[in-house]
């Protein structure tokens, strides 16, 4: 994969079908999920984003993703995109304790953490979070605050499971809708239009749900860096 | 029963049908409903979402999943081939609990549900 010096978009795939924690050791190990990144890599290939980085397996530990993440946010730049995608289980949100979090080899990040590492990415730059997993909605209570502009891309609800199909309903859908063929859907203009599309015909209990933290960036065109603001 | 609280509540009941001969099912649920069929190697959509209400349904035979976050009916046509299984919300698929052959798929998330529906199956 090529690395610009000056990179304005930078996509970060995990993947963690890998878990040995002793809390989910047990766990069957994800069939999707290499399948998953590698269809978000070709739709950020197809989005025009050079740069892009895995953490698959026995690299998709919680150190090795805080870092990932924390050196994507550091290296974008205003007017840049940064893309973090994570395939995997998730902990469901404790009440006084935790709004969830992403499950990885060797433990869990909790949502609130990843948060503050992707605080690091400036204003002006774009963040755009893909949630392949269970509960996925959840990372939006985090979202809130963060100085770039945030769009979270979910598979279910808050609330809701997905299942280990060999093949990610909610991935293959997103791929097919953007850039189907890796060529650009010329209908999809927007993440308000990305939303509507992905909840069309899917069962009540597993609607995917796109939110953003602030209201405008759902008429961007997805995948796209935005527009830098020229002082 | 659902309480007030429901609407921020994980509710899930999971079905697994196998349908060992072509079979008729009537299927009653209170949401719109996927039905997957289930293979070593993948899985299929079968046919379009249920809508709430009862629905007749023409099986293959093959191994179906369905979910929803209400109580649910099966009822099975007196000549039909169909064990139907509420599969287990837990992360080993016990497989003392459902007929050998096709792996269920496991949910991506670490708890049960809140509240599990309930399934009743009528012949």
């Amino acid at each position: 994969m090529t690395e610009p010096a000056n990179p304005t978009s930078i996509a970060l795939h995990i993947g963690a079908d890998l878990l040995e924690s002793p809390r989910h050791a047990a766990w069957p190990r994800l069939r999707a999920c290499r399948d998953s990144v590698e269809r978000l890599t070709e739709l950020c290939d197809a989005a025009g984003i050079a740069t892009q980085h895995r953490l698959l397996g026995t690299d998709a530990t919680v150190g090795g993703v805080r870092e990932a993440i924390a050196d994507a946010a550091a290296a974008i730049r205003p007017g840049g995109l940064l893309m973090l995608t994570f395939s995997g289980h998730s902990e469901r949100a404790v009440p006084d304790e935790h709004v969830g979090g992403w499950c990885l080899r060797d433990g869990t990040l909790y949502h609130a953490e990843t948060a503050l590492l992707l605080a690091g990415a400036p204003p002006w730059s774009q963040l755009v979070v893909v949630a392949d997993t269970c509960y996925a909605t959840s990372f939006a209570t985090v979202i809130a605050d963060l100085p770039a502009d945030t769009v979270l891309l979910a598979a279910c609800g808050t609330n809701q499971a997905t299942l280990d199909y060999p093949v990610s309903p909610f991935v293959s859908t997103l791929q097919r809708l953007t850039f189907p063929h890796q060529t650009p859907n010329p209908d999809c203009t927007s993440y308000s239009w990305l939303r509507r599309e992905l909840r069309r015909d899917t069962p009540d209990v597993e609607r995917p749900d796109v939110c953003a933290n602030r209201p405008h960036a759902m008429h961007w065109q997805p995948f796209q860096p935005p527009t830098p603001k020229i002082e | 029963m659902l309480t007030a609280l429901s609407a921020t509540a994980y509710t899930c009941l999971t079905v697994a049908l196998f349908v060992t001969e072509p079979s008729n099912v009537h299927l009653t649920v209170q949401d719109h409903v996927r039905i997957d069929r289930i293979t070593d190697a993948a899985v299929e959509r079968h046919g379009e979402l249920v809508p709430p209400g009862t629905t007749a349904l023409q099986l293959p035979m093959g191994t179906y999943l369905f979910r929803t976050g209400s109580d649910a009916e099966v009822r099975l046509d007196p000549a039909a081939a169909v064990q139907v299984v509420v599969v287990p919300n837990n992360k080993t698929n016990d497989p003392d609990l459902l007929p050998a052959g096709v792996p269920i798929p496991a949910a991506k998330g670490d708890t049960p549900p809140d509240w599990e529906p309930t399934l009743t199956v009528r012949r």
